[in-house]
This record gives C-alpha cells, sequence and structure tokens, in this order.
C-alpha cells in the first residue's frame, strides 16, 4: 500500500518531536547541569533518525545520525556541550523544520544550508573523535552472543484501521538492540504494476528470534524475519558500507523482485563473513565503535529512555481538527434537542418523563463538558516559541532576560491557544524592547544584570488569567499623557486616572518609544494585542511602577462554543447575557427610570448608566411597569441593561451571525433556544464602552 | 461546468405577487416550507430574520419587500428558497421568502433575450434576461447581485453614534 497515509502521522509526531528537541535544548541552556535534558535529547534525536529514515528523508536522517552521536558522548560525560554544539543544534532544529515540508531538499536555501550544517556538524564530530581518551573503551565480547535479522515489514491499509501505532513498534524494536532500516521499492504480484514501499530493517540483539515475534506480533502477517548472522554484523565495516550503499543506490531499479536479491545478496555476504577471519571484527573504526557504544548501554539506558518516550507518545492522540469539530457539532446539536425535550417536559406533566429528561439533561451536561475538555491543552504548548524569542531578541538588543514561568499546565481551548500566542509574543517583545533596561542601567537602579519576566497563568471562577510580568522601566505615565496631548487623543485639562491613561495604549498608533527599533515601538503594539484579545472574548489591562516593572493581565473564557448565559426578553425578543459578566439583577419602576433625562440609575451609592434594549433595538415603546436591571461588570466598568423579563439560564451554543449582519453594533452572535427559535447575544463589551449617557 | 451554445441551463421558477421570476437551480440548495423566523433587531425591512439550517444561522430576506411589491397577507403560505451564493472571497447563504415554486425549467443561453429598457419595473441591474414560456414572460435574477452582501449592508447599519 501507499505510504503516504503513515507519512502524514509520521510528519505530525516529527514536528512534536523537533517542539520537544527545541524545547528540552533551551532548557539545558539554562540549566547546564540537567543530566535529564540530555537524555531526552540523545532519546529524541534517535526516535527522529529511526523513523526519518523509514519514510524516506534520508536528509534528516544524515544530519540526525553525527549529531546524536555527540550527545551520546554528552551524556556518558565525555564531551562537554559546548555553545558551538548548541548553536548548530538549534539550527538543525529550524533546519528540520523546513525538510520536512521539502523532503526531497528541492530548496535552494534548504540545499545551502543542508551542506553547511552538514560540514558544521562534521567538523564538529572530528574534533570530538580525535580526543583520545574517546577511543580506547570498545567493549568486544557483548557483541558475541548478538545476532543480527533482517526483518522484511510491509505497511498495510489493514494497520491503518487498526490503529496500530508504527513509530512504537520501532521503538520496541529499538529496545531489543540496535537497528538500521533500509527503504525497499516493490511491485505487488497481485497488482503488477503498483509500486509498493517496504521497510527492510537490520536488527541486532541477543534476544532471539522469540522477541521479535512478540514485538512485531499485532503485525506478524506482514512481516518476515530472517536470521542472517550470528554475528553482530554492525561491527563489521563492509556490512556498514553495503548498508550505506543501499542507501545511496536508487531503489527504482527496473527488478520486479529486489526482495529476493537483497536476501540472496546477503546469504552470500553471510557465507562471506563467516569464512572471514577476525580481522575485520578488531578493526576499529570511529563508526562502530560508537555503535558499540550504543549496544553496551541499551540494557541500562535506552530501555529506560525508550520507556519514557513511549509514555510520552501513549499518553496523548493527536486528533485531526475537523473530527473535533464535528463531534462539537454533534454536542451543541444535543443541546440544543436537551432543551427542547425539557421544554416538553415542563409544559406537559408526564411524571415519568421528567425523570428521564433530567438524567438526558445530567447526562448532556457532562457529554459537553467532556467533549469541551478534549479540546483542552495546557498552556505549555505556546511557551516554546516564547523561550526561543527571548532568547534571540536578548541577544540581538545585548540585554539579559531570565524567563520563568509558573501554572503552565493550566488548561485552554486550544483554538484560543492557537490565537494567543501572536498577541502575547507582542506583549514580550514590548517587555524586553520597553520594559526591560541594559544590564550596565539595571546595575545603576539596583537591580540585577538580567531583567525577570514571569509568565504566569491561574484558574479563577470559569476564567483563565494570563500574566506577563516584567521588573523593568515599567511605562511612563506622564510620557504617555502627554504623548496622548500631542496626538489630540484628550484634553490638557482632562483629569484622568491612571488606569484610564494606560488604556490609551491600546489605541491604534500609540507608541511612546522614542526611538522606533525593528522590534516594536511602531505603534501597531497594544492596539492588536487587544483587538486579537477581544476577538477571544477576553480583557487585558496593564499595570505599571516607574521604575519596578509592567504587569499585562489577560482574561480569558476557558472555552469559545458553549457559554452558560442568562435568557433575558423584551416584547417577543430574546437576548442573552454572559453569565460571567453579570454582576447582579435589580428591579425598578419604570417612571423612577426615566424621572429625568440623564439616563443613569443609583444603585447603592453609585450612579450607573443604564440601556434599555427596547430602546437600543427599537422595539415598540410599550414599556412595562417595572423594568428588569441586569447589571454588568466588564474591567470594573458597569452599565445595567434594562429588559421586560428574566427568563433563567441558557446552556448558549453560539454561532456567528455571518456576513449579512456583520453590521450589528451589540450583537456577537447567536444561539438556538430549545423551541427552535434564536436568542441573540449581547455583545457586553461594546454596551459596556458605548456612553449611553451622553447619546440620551 | 462545461457549456456550449447547445447545452440548456436549469432554473427553478418561483412566484411572487402573480409574477414569474426564474432562479439558477445550481443556486438553490433547498426549499423549506414556511416555518418561524426570529426577528433580528436593527436591520432594514426587507430582512425578515434569522432561522436555523442544518445548525447554522442561516438570514432571511423577504423578496417582495426587496423588490417593493405589495406585501403578502399573514396567514398565506411562502417557501423559504435557500440559495448559496458562495465565491472564492466569501461565503454567503441567503433564504429568500418568495409565495411558491413552479417548476424547473431549461433554457439554452439564446432563448434568454434582453429585458427593454422602457418601461421596465426592476432595477434591469438585478436582471439577467427574460424568456417567454406559454405567453408569460419570466424574468431571470441575477441572484449574486440583488443579494449580494454588499447590497444588503448597505442600508443595514442603523448606528446609533
Amino acid at each position: 500500500m501507499d505510504i503516504s497515509k503513515f507519512k502524514e502521522r509520521f510528519i505530525e509526531e516529527a514536528f512534536d518531536l523537533v517542539n520537544k528537541l527545541e524545547e528540552s535544548l533551551l532548557d539545558q541552556e539554562d540549566n547546564l547541569e540537567n543530566k535529564e535534558n540530555v537524555q531526552q535529547i540523545f532519546r529524541v534525536l534517535h526516535t527522529l533518525k529511526g523513523t526519518s529514515a523509514m519514510y524516506g528523508y534520508v536528509h534528516i536522517g544524515d544530519l540526525v545520525h553525527d549529531l546524536e552521536s555527540i550527545f551520546d558522548l554528552i551524556r556518558e560525560d565525555r564531551q562537554e556541550f559546548t555553545t558551538s554544539i548548541f548553536e548548530i543544534t538549534l539550527k538543525i532544529v529550524d533546519h528540520i523544520r523546513n525538510l520536512l515540508n521539502d523532503e526531497k531538499l528541492e530548496n535552494e536555501n534548504n540545499k545551502k544550508n543542508q551542506k553547511d550544517l552538514l560540514a558544521e556538524i562534521s567538523k564538529i564530530v572530528s574534533e570530538v573523535l580525535l580526543e583520545p581518551s574517546i577511543i580506547h573503551t570498545i567493549p568486544t565480547q557483548k557483541s558475541l552472543n548478538k545476532e543480527t535479522y533482517y526483518i522484511v515489514f510491509h505497511p498495510t491499509e489493514s494497520q491503518l484501521f487498526r490503529c496500530i501505532n508504527i513509530l512504537q513498534i520501532f521503538n520496541e524494536l529499538a529496545e531489543l538492540g540496535e537497528y538500521r532500516i533500509v527503504n525497499h521499492l516493490f511491485y505487488d504480484q497481485n497488482a503488477e504494476d503498483q509500486k509498493q514501499t517496504a521497510w527492510g530493517i537490520y536488527l541486532v540483539t541477543d534476544q532471539g528470534k522469540e522477541a521479535i515475534e512478540e514485538v512485531l506480533m499485532f503485525v506478524l502477517d506482514d512481516c518476515r524475519i530472517l536470521n542472517i548472522s550470528r554475528k553482530n554484523l554492525f561491527n563489521q565495516q563492509d556490512f556498514i558500507d553495503y548498508l550505506n550503499s543501499l542507501k545511496e543506490s536508487k531503489n527504482e531499479e527496473e527488478t520486479k523482485s529486489i526482495q529476493s536479491k537483497i536476501e540472496q545478496s546477503i546469504k552470500t555476504y553471510n557465507k562471506s563473513i563467516e569464512t572471514t577471519n577476525m580481522d575485520i571484527k578488531t578493526k576499529k573504526t570511529s563508526y562502530n565503535h560508537l555503535n558499540n557504544n550504543d549496544q553496551t548501554d541499551e540494557n541500562n539506558n535506552i530501555n529506560d529512555t525508550f520507556k519514557d518516550v513511549e509514555k510520552q507518545v501513549t499518553a496523548r492522540i493527536n486528533i485531526e481538527a475537523s473530527k473535533l469539530d464535528r463531534l462539537m457539532y454533534l454536542v451543541s446539536e444535543l443541546v440544543i434537542t436537551k432543551s427542547q425535550l425539557n421544554m416538553i417536559v415542563e409544559t406537559k406533566n408526564y411524571s415519568k418523563l421528567i425523570s428521564i429528561a433530567e438524567k438526558i439533561d445530567d447526562l448532556s451536561r457532562h457529554f459537553r463538558d467532556n467533549a469541551l475538555n478534549i479540546r483542552l491543552v495546557p498552556v505549555a504548548e505556546m511557551i516554546v516559541p516564547f523561550k526561543r524569542l527571548i532568547r534571540d531578541l536578548s541577544k540581538d538588543l545585548g540585554k539579559e532576560v531570565k524567563f520563568t514561568t509558573k501554572g503552565i499546565d493550566t488548561e485552554l481551548d486550544k483554538n484560543v491557544i492557537d490565537r494567543l500566542a501572536e498577541p502575547i509574543m507582542h506583549i514580550i517583545r514590548n517587555s524586553i524592547d520597553h520594559g526591560i533596561e541594559s544590564p550596565d542601567e539595571r546595575k545603576k537602579n539596583n537591580k540585577t544584570p538580567h531583567g525577570n519576566i514571569t509568565f504566569t497563568s491561574f484558574y479563577s471562577g470559569a476564567n483563565v488569567y494570563i500574566q506577563i510580568q516584567d521588573d523593568g522601566a515599567g511605562i511612563d505615565i506622564q510620557k504617555i499623557q502627554k504623548k496622548a496631548i500631542e496626538k489630540g487623543l484628550i484634553n490638557e485639562d482632562d483629569r484622568l486616572k491612571e488606569k484610564d491613561i494606560l488604556d490609551l495604549l491600546f489605541n491604534a498608533g500609540f507608541s511612546t518609544a522614542e526611538k522606533v527599533t525593528e522590534v516594536s515601538g511602531r505603534g501597531v503594539g497594544m492596539d492588536v494585542v487587544l483587538k486579537k484579545i477581544t476577538e477571544l472574548r477576553g480583557e487585558v489591562e496593564i499595570s505599571t511602577e516607574k521604575g519596578q516593572g509592567t504587569l499585562i493581565t489577560i482574561k480569558l473564557h476557558q472555552t469559545l462554543s458553549i457559554i452558560d448565559t442568562l435568557l433575558i426578553k423584551v416584547d417577543n425578543s430574546n437576548y442573552l447575557v454572559p453569565i460571567s459578566d453579570i454582576e447582579y439583577c435589580e428591579q425598578e419602576q419604570h417612571s423612577t427610570l426615566y424621572k429625568n433625562k440623564n439616563r443613569q440609575v443609583q444603585l447603592g451609592n453609585e450612579l450607573i448608566p443604564f440601556v434599555s434594549l427596547r430602546d437600543l433595538f427599537s422595539h415598540e415603546r410599550n414599556y412595562p411597569k417595572k423594568e428588569k436591571l441586569i447589571i454588568i461588570n466588564k474591567n470594573d466598568k458597569r452599565i445595567a441593561i434594562i429588559a421586560d423579563k428574566i427568563v433563567g439560564e441558557h446552556q448558549a451554543v453560539l454561532k456567528p451571525l455571518g456576513e449579512v449582519f456583520k453590521s450589528q453594533q451589540f450583537l456577537s452572535g447567536a444561539s438556538f433556544l430549545g423551541d427552535g427559535s434564536l436568542a441573540l447575544m449581547l455583545d457586553s463589551n461594546k454596551l459596556v464602552n458605548k456612553d449611553f449617557v451622553k447619546l440620551n | 461546468m462545461k457549456q456550449n451554445d447547445q447545452t440548456k441551463k436549469h432554473y427553478l421558477s418561483i412566484k411572487l405577487n402573480d409574477e414569474l421570476f426564474a432562479i439558477d437551480v445550481h443556486k438553490v440548495l433547498e426549499v423549506l416550507q414556511k416555518q418561524q423566523v426570529t426577528n433580528v433587531p436593527n436591520v432594514p425591512d426587507f430582512i425578515k430574520g434569522v432561522i436555523n439550517f442544518r445548525g447554522e444561522i442561516l438570514p432571511v430576506i423577504e423578496a417582495r419587500q426587496k423588490f417593493n411589491m405589495p406585501l403578502r397577507e399573514d396567514e398565506k403560505k411562502y417557501v423559504i428558497i435557500v440559495l448559496d451564493l458562495t465565491t472564492n472571497d466569501r461565503k454567503l447563504m441567503l433564504g429568500v421568502i418568495a409565495d411558491g415554486v413552479k417548476d424547473v425549467l431549461e433554457f439554452a443561453d439564446d432563448e434568454i433575450k434582453d429585458v427593454p429598457d422602457m418601461g421596465a419595473n426592476y432595477n434591469l441591474e438585478f436582471i439577467h434576461g427574460m424568456v417567454q414560456v406559454n405567453n408569460r414572460f419570466l424574468m431571470i435574477l441575477n441572484v449574486d447581485r440583488v443579494f449580494s452582501s454588499e447590497e444588503i449592508n448597505m442600508i443595514t447599519n442603523t448606528d446609533l453614534s
């Protein structure tokens, strides 16, 4: 069968692996003593090498191969983790990402990079291997009872259906011993012209054939296992050369059964080896030395390490986003149908039905919560790019920045996380560029030479908060005020609270940076942040102290699609208000409200502006005697919404209103009610920020 | 779609105030029976409201109002013709309320005549052409134009500020 389906999965997992690699690398830079990271890097490289060869990504394999050897030495403390190794690994990380989209190395840029990187690695490798201390220990006796097997493995459609994790099988094979993989093209005997791909796996193990069969248990029908030698062929340079030549030669030769040819050649080769004298075995090349290292350690290290990798792989499943969307659609339909059922049960009094309806109500609530839960991923997912950004940027700007994270296991909807990365990047950029001072300046102000940026996230009620805090220079309130007056945003005699002044930063085209830098300061910073966060129905708040730093708080809803709302009525129209925005509800005589011209109502000892939905949405002006007030609070701004009736809670499955209604100012979507009619979702953000008092 | 002068195209004929119009069948997704339409505030009169169509919100337009015809009596039946006007640049689905649908007809392109400028009751921009069937004239609607989102949004905005 065509292996392209496996390939898609490989690319996905490879991207994951590369991300993991980058993360470990960046950690390692901060914490040189941490051996666990080096182990992790080695493991990831090892898995990458193996799997990329399986899917024909030879270029990745080439790159990773030597790099893996270097890290193998590092983890055994025989080589220092130098900055040059660090830099090149990071470069390779970027390069592999490019290669995953450019399998055949067709892009000129990639081609050049590949060449450069290979040259750099081989330089490092030669330096490393020149050190005499490395070569002296070569365990030969261990490989005596190792045997070499050749396994032909055909990937088939049915494996895909049975959800067999090929990568895991290969990981398990790796536990048995070292393996190398060769890609073969075959012609299917049944379908004459169809090219088939299979993997040829050379495995050296001391566990015997049965152990191999056990690993391959689920795919045994698609495998052939041959014992090709009673020795470890990986120790024979000729064999290695032979394998390398296989890799290089184009497999698409015009033979209908390369398979048998290979088997044949192995047999003859095997015979020749049996009769070869011991010279070859004692031939010590740097290459098989490294291989041997793998083997001596495999029982101690690789077994454990691969179990770790395995744990991480099985702990999560990659799901196509469209499948999740489909599930969410079904859940939302269920929630709607459920409320239909509830309505019927309420009007007709079937006592037996009521208990069943309640149960369905309960179940669908759980179902909804679970389905939503699938979409949740820890915010840690977006951290790595930030680390990278901070590292690169602080280097460019000659600043030192220490980045710490707290509570990154807090979970958010994947959609939210995907759309949140960009605004947070902006904020961090601002912090490094404008906030954090240069080391000299910091020393003058009695601060540590390195600046600190802290990323914190936590739950509070149904909301998730994300805070980015720096201990830099802070924001100069006076400077903002001056600038705002210059730009005509405020008047000189306007007396503004500090918070209102800071909010000016969210205006488009506002930047206080004295000189425009590459990084930020073109005035397209905070307004973009605000826009993106508002799109996610979130809020942003800045607080700052001069000389002490800046704290930016983002308040978000955990998910976007299903929201708890309060259903209210005006005339026969239904409106929804997010419950999280509501502070409390009140009622008031209509005559009292409209007594004076100011559209404000006194509640407690506060004067709150109000807006009547009847006026706002031009319903008929037959006001009820007693009006219902729903007081919403957004970012400490309050407004009272006036409606005829408060119906109750409603789990809203929010749908966009679409193109036709895009000019609707105060509506952010709609949700179907149980009877099939629609309720319109009020955009509390817009309502709060509109000055209704002046309008009237 | 492949076509030459010989191939015929299919049109759905619809009734509006005793006149016949035709719509390219490829634009029609479904014809729904009369159902409850939810009002949306602050929109032009010809937007009747929204309905639930396959789990999505579908705006519904009252065609009579759009064409300045006298309004239908409340208890009279009507249909909602669901149109898919999605193009490369935008996704747009609309429901159009008409008095009823008649048949699916076939015309070749050369059967479609231009509408004479003089005495035309309708904005000619919205009419693709007309054809004669059994001594009656059918106006072929240029649905992409009539119900383009620009056309709808032009007068949508009743901003308070």
